[in-house]
């Protein structure tokens, strides 16, 4: 009996744990609602990016550091994510 | 870097290397060994890539019989800085790289020894190198005319060392492939930081090719080894870029002799793309390397293979 009750238990805790989780879906959704244009007419009627989120952009790009969030330096770690070598370039020799 | 094929090459190129004293030297430095068609078939396909095993042991015969000139020391440094750069899981890898650089610009100031100077500026050189495509795939103009024109500077310091060092040490003197190869950097850095479908129309690049005799010192070179297959496709690449039909097809030949895959253009060799596919070749498949041109080369390597049978 105790089993088939800590059973009861732990999946009512799974199915609210799931409703929980689901609901917050809904307000990420709202806020992309509210700040970002619809990109088609945005570019269309020649509207930039608002600029809330491109700054959030550059945080998420170059979180590891310290001097790009002080906006003094662009960081390489950032750029290391967004570079791939050209499969042609010319590699060096040690 | 020297791939394992090359380096298969230079140890077997050597006087009394036959295939069985080869595998009595592998033997010597490993238990495990090598097996014999697994050595052969490395020797002769340059897209081949070595399993650890192999590499390891190949490197350290290499190292036996051509050891490295430049300190030790400063040689496990550029190997651990390689790791750090090509590391892709390094938190906040730009700074510590920035953090090796400020000590090795310091160090470079207060060394004396002219082989240890050439590797810190070496060195120095490479970071600056690996930094040329990520400013230029992100647009930064200042920062890669900068990192590109402080790399050459650098490159340019370690070949003056080595110079000077040869000058007064005959007996130690460092070999001419490791003043080709600081070249190479140097003209790498021309290179690289013009994108691709650019090059063939920079002035920088063209100007310093002519100005630094690039394409003779690469024939040189291939004399003395013919199995650098690299050598072979750089300087096609830039006799392409020249324009020269001459030099592509001289290039073009070597390449075949190293290895017939290369009739084809659609091969990649380890780590490089197809001929084919590369843009700085355009001029040479287009002007030189026609479905006539490759079917007489091909005819002419048959025949010459059966002549040798016979």
């Amino acid at each position: 009996m105790k089993k088939i009750r800590s059973l009861i238990v732990l999946s009512t805790i799974s199915i609210l744990l799931l409703i929980g989780g689901c609901a917050t879906v809904p307000d990420v959704n709202e806020r992309e609602s509210v700040f970002s244009p619809e990109p088609s007419s945005a570019q269309s009627i020649g509207i930039s990016e608002p600029e809330e989120l491109k700054a959030e952009g550059l945080r998420l790009e170059d979180s590891g550091s310290e001097v790009d969030s002080h906006g003094v330096e662009p960081s390489a770690d950032g750029l290391f994510k967004k570079s791939d070598q050209q499969s042609d370039d010319m590699e060096r020799l040690d | 870097m020297t791939t394992v094929f090359n380096k298969i090459h230079r140890l077997k190129q050597q006087p009394g290397w036959t295939w069985d004293h080869f595998l009595t030297e592998i033997d010597k430095c490993s238990t495990a060994g090598v097996d014999e068609k697994t050595l052969y078939s490395h020797y002769r396909e340059p897209h081949k890539k070595p399993n650890g095993h192999l590499e390891k042991l190949i490197n350290q015969l290499h190292d036996d019989c051509f050891p490295n000139p430049f300190p030790e020391d400063l040689n496990r440094l550029m190997r651990l800085y390689n790791h750090l750069f090509n590391c892709k899981k390094h938190m906040a890898k730009e700074k510590d790289i920035q953090d090796l650089e400020f000590f090795l610009q310091h160090q470079s100031q207060r060394e004396d020894d002219s082989l240890r100077v050439s590797r810190l500026h070496w060195l120095l050189g490479n970071i600056g190198f690996d930094r040329i495509p990520l400013y230029r795939d992100n647009g930064m103009r200042e920062q890669l005319a900068l990192c590109k024109q402080q790399a050459i500077n650098h490159y340019q310091k370690s070949v003056s060392a080595i110079e000077s060092h040869n000058q007064q040490s005959a007996q130690t003197a460092v070999g001419a492939s490791h003043l080709y190869k600081a070249r190479h950097n140097i003209l790498a850095c021309y290179l690289n930081a013009v994108p691709q479908a650019s090059r063939a129309k920079d002035a920088d690049i063209i100007d310093y090719l002519k100005a630094s005799n690039y394409i003779a010192m690469s024939r040189q070179t291939l004399d003395a080894e013919p199995f650098q297959w690299t050598i072979a496709r750089n300087g096609l690449r830039f006799s392409s870029l020249l324009e020269n039909e001459a030099d592509v097809k001289y290039f073009f030949k070597a390449l075949v002799l190293i290895s017939q895959r290369f009739l084809s253009l659609d091969y990649e060799p380890l780590n490089h793309g197809a001929i084919g596919d590369g843009d700085d070749f355009q001029w040479a498949i287009e002007n030189v390397l026609t479905s006539d041109y490759l079917a007489s080369v091909k005819a002419a390597t048959e025949k010459k293979g059966k002549g040798k049978c016979a």
